[in-house]
């Protein structure tokens, strides 16, 4: 995960266009991008880095890869500043300049156990690409998606009533919803409660992979340690160059026991929740 | 005239560059970060001031160490840095190849501090992969030194003198915008033995957020780059310019600088090399297309040489 080799992998950069970009519910969007370089080598939980070169933006916003398709690579976006409602109001055609896919990824090799992936808001964006490269794997996944209230990703009924992510059902992943605020088929409250009743019943999860805010994230690293069960979380941080040269988006990380700064652009943004300063 | 014919050499008191652009410090790590882009092209800058060093490693700032701001950003990285030892044991010995010229940048918590860098970096068995030693004396990050140090002549004047009685290198005085006199501070420096100066680091800045009341950064307070603060940067390149005119003392001009027409500024006001950071963070073709840029413009208007309009800049009309 923290791999030097994973560190040092090769960044494309480039002016491409944007194929679409698709409203979801409440303030969000996924934005497409054609670019074959980046969608061939890009792994679950990287991220890219995006300007538009004609706007005020002075540095690039990052993003997840939420989803490739073919030579196309998403981002699932949410408006939250000048940034993010510049790129929502690209036209198809329009070029950007997009850099990726930077950042370690979540560390999938190894035995194929069954994972339990954790998304809340816009860090629910890595779940579907992530679902579907585990599931190839052989492994048998759940996904926890929780929300405020907007679900930015497409949703099914289930026969029992409940809801689950269309796209993760497709691929035969296992997903449950959560929402702050209650709404029809999604369970109320925080996913990590959620993700608590599974560890408990025992589900044999053996890998728990989380994105999200950091308080999830920090509950769902304590709900993995007292299970027993490795976990890794995606951090975000404030970046300057998002390549590793300035040091901007410096993350607290134990190495070799003692506390010391990591960068989140290409240390992370994937860390092991046991070494995280929470 | 050919763009191919123009001269972009540059000769800061005896290093010389094959270009006038110059990565600036802090922005482009320890020279190899940016070689993760698959075509960025590591010889387009003339020179790169590598990340500042200390005696002892430094942890660095709190995060958030960074923030966009209008036209700019502000950053309080806090020198994180694995101290001289390391710098001269494990980093220095593989930037032997890396092709632009490299200069190291030292920061102190004290006068002493900035001597005993400089001795450590000058005596190792490295100290040919640099080609000159730079004097931070005007970084707003840290609590004592830096731009303390640098915001007066005596105190500035005696950190140089320090780190020119360790070194054989050429040394650089790297200065700060928020001294109340900066000419003077640049008169002090190069009496105590400064080979060229650089200015201007970032200025001082604070970002609050109005939710948390609370201020953005880690640090409450962070230095201010980018387009935000060229005019300022051309106004003091100009100052010390003139001021230093007559000792002969090159300058590295820097300050929000994103393309050709802003370098031609700088060298206007009476820079010989310029220094770009925060646009790189934007454009990491930028020195590529600075240096592109300045072979056309030069053509264009049949100069020869980058050296003809250091400094060339023109009275205002009288009405
Ligand atoms: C590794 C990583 C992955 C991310 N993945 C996603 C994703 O999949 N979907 C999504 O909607 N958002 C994601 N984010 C957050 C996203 O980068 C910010 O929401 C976005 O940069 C805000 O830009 P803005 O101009 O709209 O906001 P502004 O507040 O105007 O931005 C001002 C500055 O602050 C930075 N900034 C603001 N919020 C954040 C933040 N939360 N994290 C990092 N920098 C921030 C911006 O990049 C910019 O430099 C991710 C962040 C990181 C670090
Ligand atoms: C992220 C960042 C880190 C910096 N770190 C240093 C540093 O360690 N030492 C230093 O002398 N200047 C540092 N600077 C200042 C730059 O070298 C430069 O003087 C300043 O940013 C103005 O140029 P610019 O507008 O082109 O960035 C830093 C700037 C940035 C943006
Ligand atoms: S953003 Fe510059 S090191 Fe990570």
């Amino acid at each position: 995960m923290t791999s030097d080799s994973a560190a040092r992998s090769v960044v494309y950069a480039a002016r491409v266009a944007v194929t679409a970009v698709e409203p979801r519910e409440g303030d969000h969007y996924v934005l497409s991008l054609r670019e074959s370089r980046i969608a061939a080598a890009a792994r679950p939980g990287q991220f890219i880095n995006l300007i538009q070169p004609d706007s005020q933006m002075m540095l690039r916003r990052p993003f997840s890869i939420h989803r490739v398709a073919g030579d196309t690579v998403c981002a699932l976006v949410k408006v939250v500043g000048h940034g993010t409602r510049v790129f929502r109001g690209c036209k198809p055609g329009e070029l950007i300049d997009v850099m990726g896919p930077i950042g370690n990824g979540f560390d999938i090799e190894g035995e194929p156990v069954p994972a339990f992936i954790v998304g809340g808001g816009t860090g629910a964006a890595v779940l579907p690409f992530l679902a579907e490269r585990l599931v190839r794997q052989g492994r048998q996944v759940t996904a926890f998606a929780g929300f405020e209230h907007d679900v930015p990703l497409d949703m099914q009924l289930r026969p029992d009533g409940m809801n689950e992510l269309t796209e993760l059902a497709a691929i035969g992943a296992d997903s449950l919803v959560a929402t702050m605020q209650p709404r029809d088929g999604c369970c109320t409250g925080f996913v990590t409660d959620l993700l608590a009743e599974r560890l408990k019943a025992r589900r044999n999860a053996a890998l728990v992979l989380a994105c999200g805010p950091r308080p999830m994230l920090e509950r769902v690293a304590e709900l993995a340690a007292e299970a027993g069960i490795p976990c890794q979380v995606s951090m975000e941080e404030r970046m300057g160059c998002g390549i590793g040269a300035c040091a901007g988006c410096a993350c607290r990380i134990l190495v070799d026991g003692q506390p010391a700064y990591k960068r989140v652009c290409v240390d992370g943004p994937v860390f092991n929740a046991a070494d995280v300063i929470w | 005239m050919e763009p191919g014919k123009v001269n972009l050499e540059v000769d800061l008191a005896g290093v010389k560059l094959a270009n006038p652009v110059v990565i600036a410090s802090g922005t482009f790590g320890f020279g190899e970060e940016f070689s993760r882009i698959h075509d960025f092209d590591r010889r387009s800058p003339g020179a790169i001031v590598l990340k500042g060093i200390t005696l002892e490693p430094r942890l660095g700032n709190p995060p958030p160490r960074v923030a966009e701001t209008p036209s700019g950003m502000l950053n309080s990285i806090g020198l994180q840095n694995p101290g001289v030892d390391a710098f001269v044991e494990k980093i220095l010995p593989n930037l032997r190849d890396l092709g632009p010229r490299l200069i190291a940048i030292i920061a102190g918590h004290s006068f002493d501090e900035y001597a005993r860098v400089a001795e450590t970096i000058s005596n190792s068995d490295n100290a040919n992969v640099l080609s000159a030693l730079e004097v931070n004396i005007s970084c707003p990050n840290v609590k004592r030194g830096g731009m303390a140090f640098g915001s007066q002549p005596e105190t500035a004047a005696k950190a140089v003198a320090n780190v020119r009685n360790a070194t054989q290198l050429p040394v650089i005085a790297k200065l700060t915008p928020a001294a109340p006199d900066i000419t003077a501070v640049a008169q002090a420096c190069i009496e105590a033995g400064a080979d060229i100066i650089s200015l201007i680091n970032t200025l001082p800045g604070m970002v609050i957020d109005t939710r948390t009341r609370r201020p953005l950064l880690g640090n409450r307070v962070g230095g201010l780059s980018g387009p935000a603060i060229r005019p300022i940067a051309v106004l003091l390149v100009h100052r010390v310019y003139l001021a230093a005119r007559e000792t002969g003392t090159p300058i590295i001009g820097m300050g929000g600088i994103t393309c050709a027409d802003d370098a031609l500024q700088f060298i206007i006001a009476g820079a010989s090399a310029v220094g770009v950071g925060t646009a790189l963070f934007r454009n990491y073709s930028v020195c590529t297309e600075i240096v592109a840029g300045l072979r056309n413009r030069l053509a264009e208007e049949h100069i020869e040489n980058l050296a003809d309009i250091v400094g060339a800049l023109r009275e205002t009309p009288l009405h």
